[in-house]
């Protein structure tokens, strides 16, 4: 087996180049990690089967409370209105179900619940990915391919000891990939 | 009179962010320049660039050459923030690390006060200087370009202590040299930086007339304090008198320098592979000495363009061109002494003057030309005995240019040797240097 390579797209501002630097990575039979958040928003871009995926999104969703938190945010409200919006208001009720969701839910979750979350050792982004990828494995080369991506990237440096650590591909091959 | 101190030294502030062991191009400059100064006399303080930017940022040193520098000289380094040289994620403040875009955000704000990277090393100095000033005053500040920090420094220090300051043009600050056009665009904040940089110097020095003459044109009313020292050869790296190497076939084609994308390395490699017809040069080599690129990162896309195989043969099979890689500024004389034509690489044209032309002619060999026609070194150039100028960068002619220097060096005989050293002896550092010199005292008698 060749190298292992984890390319960082956390931010998602450069899906395409992160999509195309781990399916060069495969196709090389090296063994590529891409780690993203929601990988509902990477739909527009193909990613290989041989590409394994690590959500962070989609560990942060397992935590403990967060259930109880969708539920109180989201589901309940949802209900809520659903039963409320029936007859002449059941439209006036849609839009104030998405309404909510957008203008309450949303930013409570992303700036109160979220941060609460991740102030906890075990579900920072860090430990999340390290969750994710295994961690035993080892990383050979680490792709920091977005900013977005870069406080995890810092964190998960702290802990582990990677040998390389690159921008892209390319700036990654400039100093040998899989010649160790 | 001056402000000796308790040895009656003048005191110069030289400010040079290139200085050995950095072996950047002008290098040479600065370290001839701070040890003709004590030599002559003063007590020199150098600024120059932290070693970490120098071995990590670049890793461009030549190690050796801190060794030539004469031990009066006291060298100090200020701080520079290396923010836009550091890649390493690891190493980052912890500030960049969580919030890298508004750190780059707030980073580039600073260009709006001055518009290069190395302005935080320009305070540092600043600083510094002031303090050092506090305890013994300074009589006056050169400042070598680029980077053009260093003016700004020198500019910002003369108006909180009046200490004048001199701008030595290495390089040029609002001209592309290659391109031959303005570097910045109309009302670009370097502009309003040299016109005031220049209106309060004391005297603006030029390494050619091309460029002093750009420059005289752009600020007339400063154009009375601008003077020419060109470049010069160093005779203590040269082993000055060292005799000449018989020349004996197979014929040795020597370029020595670094290699850079602005040189018309192709056309140089492609007219000697055309030479090579010739049964004069049928054996003939041309070995290419020097780092490629000025940066570490630089050496993978130069081997890619001179097509440098694993051998390190340049071009084709046959083409009896070889890259030997660098070799030391103080190791530089057994290599001239071992060629028999060197080879003028240089890129640019009518403001190029190249260093490396006097130490090529001091060595008293035939020189073959490989530049754009009109370039500023032809102004030196002219009157040697041993130069072969094809006037042009056609292959072809070129590489008959490279054919009679090979005859030449071939029937080289000690009278014309003699007659192109003596040439080259007009451009010893001592000589270009002395009324540099002489304009400093100058300088420093007026303001007291």
């Amino acid at each position: 087996m060749g190298e292992h390579v984890v390319i960082l797209a956390e931010g998602g501002q450069r899906k395409r180049a992160a999509a195309t630097d781990a399916e060069r990575v495969v196709a090389d039979g090296n063994e590529a990690t891409l780690v993203l958040r929601q990988r509902s928003k990477w739909l527009d871009e193909p990613i290989s089967d041989r590409v394994r995926v690590v959500d962070l999104h989609d560990l942060e969703k397992q935590e403990r409370w967060m259930p109880v938190e969708w539920l109180l945010l989201v589901r309940v409200p949802r209900f809520a209105f659903k039963v409320v919006g029936v007859g002449p208001i059941k439209g006036f009720s849609q839009r104030a179900s998405s309404a909510w969701r957008r203008r309450v839910a949303n930013p409570l979750h992303r700036r109160v619940f979220l941060p609460m979350v991740r102030r906890r050792a075990g579900s920072r982004p860090e430990s999340l990915m390290e969750r994710g990828i295994g961690a035993r494995t080892v990383v050979d080369v680490l792709l920091i391919t977005d900013p977005g991506s870069m406080p995890t990237a810092a964190d998960f440096l702290e802990h582990h000891d990677v040998p390389r650590v690159a921008y892209s591909l390319d700036h990654a091959e400039a100093t040998a990939i899989g010649e160790r | 009179m001056t402000t000796p101190d308790e040895t009656g030294r003048p005191r110069v502030l030289y400010l040079s962010f290139y200085f050995p062991p950095s072996r950047a191009s002008g290098v040479y400059r600065a370290r001839a320049t701070a040890n003709h100064l004590v030599a002559s006399g003063w007590d020199v303080t150098v600024f120059a660039a932290p070693l970490s930017f120098l071995y990590e940022a670049i890793g461009s040193v030549d190690e050796k050459l801190a060794e030539t520098i004469d031990p009066r000289v006291h060298v100090e380094r200020p701080h520079l923030n290396q923010f836009v040289w550091q890649h390493d994620i690891r190493r980052f403040s912890r500030f960049r690390r969580q919030a890298p875009l508004l750190a780059v955000n707030l980073y580039n704000k600073t260009h709006k006060l001055f518009p290069e990277h190395y302005h935080s090393w320009g305070m540092a100095s600043v600083a510094k200087a002031l303090r050092m000033h506090m305890r013994r005053k300074f009589d006056v500040v050169v400042a070598t370009g680029n980077p053009f920090a260093s003016f700004a420094a020198a500019y910002l220090f003369h108006r909180l202590t009046g200490v004048p300051y001199v701008v030595d043009y290495r390089d040029a600050w609002t001209l592309d040299l290659f391109k031959d056009k303005p570097l910045y665009p109309e009302g670009h904040v370097a502009w309003s930086w040299e016109k005031r940089v220049l209106h309060k110097a004391s005297a603006a020095v030029f390494v050619n007339e091309a460029l002093r003459k750009w420059h005289q044109d752009r600020y007339p009313s400063d154009a009375g304090k601008m003077m020419i020292v060109p470049n010069g050869w160093d005779p203590d790296v040269l082993e000055e008198g060292a005799p000449p190497h018989k020349t004996t076939r197979p014929l040795q084609y020597t370029y020595v320098g670094t290699v850079t994308p602005v040189q018309p390395v192709r056309e140089m490699v492609e007219a000697f592979e055309t030479a090579r017809a010739h049964p004069l040069l049928s054996d003939a080599t041309l070995n290419i000495y020097g780092h490629l690129g000025f940066f570490r990162g630089s050496q993978v896309g130069m081997r890619h363009l001179l097509n440098i195989d694993d051998d390190d043969r340049v071009g084709s099979e046959n083409s009896g061109i070889i890259y030997r890689g660098p070799v030391s500024k103080t190791e530089v004389a057994h290599t001239y002494a071992e060629s028999d034509v060197l080879v003028f690489l240089a890129g640019g044209a009518k403001y190029v003057t190249s260093g490396k032309i006097f130490e090529y002619m001091a060595n008293g060999k035939p020189i073959v030309s490989v530049h754009a026609p009109g370039i500023a070194a032809a102004e030196v150039l002219a009157g040697y005995p041993l130069w072969f100028n094809a006037d042009s960068l056609d292959p072809v002619d070129v590489a008959q240019a490279m054919i009679a220097a090979g005859k030449a060096a071939e029937d080289l005989t000690p009278e014309t040797r003699a007659a192109a050293i003596a040439h080259a002896e007009k451009y010893t550092r001592n000589r270009v240097l002395e009324p540099f010199e002489e304009r400093l005292r100058t300088i420093i008698a007026k303001k007291d």
